[in-house]
């Protein structure tokens, strides 16, 4: 026979099964629910809703997701063009340092104080020193 | 063998393991994205996506679960193709990419299931989206607060209107 006969709120005994109630408050729904059975008795019905929902089947077939092996092969191309890129243009800088130090060397030998003026900076004060030698 | 093994062993080539990860999750997601955008082919699209994400713009860590990370995906993707094909839609002139998409209640042919999608899709979005997560993603409460940029209480008040509201037409439809 039961005990008691005020029941817990329908509210917070969603919440409960929900496990959206606070720690001390759910502690005092399952000391209830140990004496009562209407309450326990309405908690098994929303557990049951809850399956029904949960269960819901709703998903058509999943669609052919192939290997992406493309995507793999695509970042080596990528890396691969990047390293060709930056080697290209660490080439192009020796290439351009080199002809400039042919051209000091051309300078220095061929018109000395004509060179030193169409050189400006380091260049300049490298032709200096090339004079000096001179 | 966990699922992280398999996505770790899919990226460096091994065809049977991406083979698997897409048995374990393409079902479960396609679901969460049928749900969420309430269309099967665009659902479809999601998860492809999805997936293909992993190689993409793979995971920055392997803290969590591969699991949380595909519904967290799933769910952004969702939301912004759902966001994209309705202003596709309302725009009137321009034809969407793709005008047939199937609606996903066409699919289902059992009536109880059809009768509770329909109330799921009566809730509000912001109610609805929360019951999803939590129902058909496995998310935490505390992960759906993050996701959505919302404090705790509200994900919580959110569930609680969400079901209680589907309880209410569930025992008026007679679906109980």
């Amino acid at each position: 026979m039961e005990r008691r006969t005020r029941h817990i709120d329908e509210d917070i005994l969603l919440k409960y099964v929900l496990e959206t109630l606070e720690p001390d408050k759910e502690t005092e729904v399952e000391t209830h629910l140990l004496e009562c059975s209407a309450c326990s008795h309405e908690i098994d019905s929303m557990q049951s809703d809850l399956v029904s929902i949960k269960a819901l089947e709703v998903s058509g077939e999943a669609p052919m997701i192939p290997f992406p092996s493309t995507y793999s092969v695509d970042w080596r191309m990528i890396l691969g063009a990047a390293a060709l890129i930056i080697l290209g243009f660490g080439l192009g800088l020796l290439t351009r340092s080199l002809n400039s130090t042919t051209d000091i060397t051309l300078y220095s030998m061929a018109a000395p104080h004509q060179a030193i003026t169409m050189q400006s900076g380091n260049h300049s004060t490298c032709i200096s020193d090339n004079l000096n030698i001179y | 063998m966990n699922d992280w093994q398999d996505y770790n062993l899919a990226k460096g080539g091994d065809k049977s393991a991406w083979k698997r990860l897409v048995d374990l999750h393409a079902q479960n997601l396609m679901r969460l994205a049928g749900m969420l955008t309430g269309s099967h082919d665009l659902a479809q699209d999601v998860v492809q996506e999805v997936m293909l994400e992993l190689f993409r713009k793979p995971p920055k860590h392997q803290n969590g679960t591969l699991r949380g990370w595909l519904t967290t995906v799933t769910y952004h993707t969702a939301l912004k193709w759902k966001k994209q094909y309705a202003g596709w839609s309302t725009l009137g002139k321009i034809d969407p990419p793709d005008v047939n998409l199937q609606p996903l209640a066409k699919l289902i042919r059992d009536d109880r299931n059809r009768g509770l999608l329909d109330i799921i899709h009566s809730l509000a979005e912001t109610h609805r989206e929360v019951l999803i997560l939590r129902f058909y993603g496995d998310k935490s409460l505390e992960d759906i607060a993050t996701l959505m940029d919302i404090p705790l209480g509200t994900v919580k008040s959110r569930l609680f209107y969400g079901v209680n509201h589907c309880r209410k037409l569930m025992k008026d439809k007679g679906l109980t």
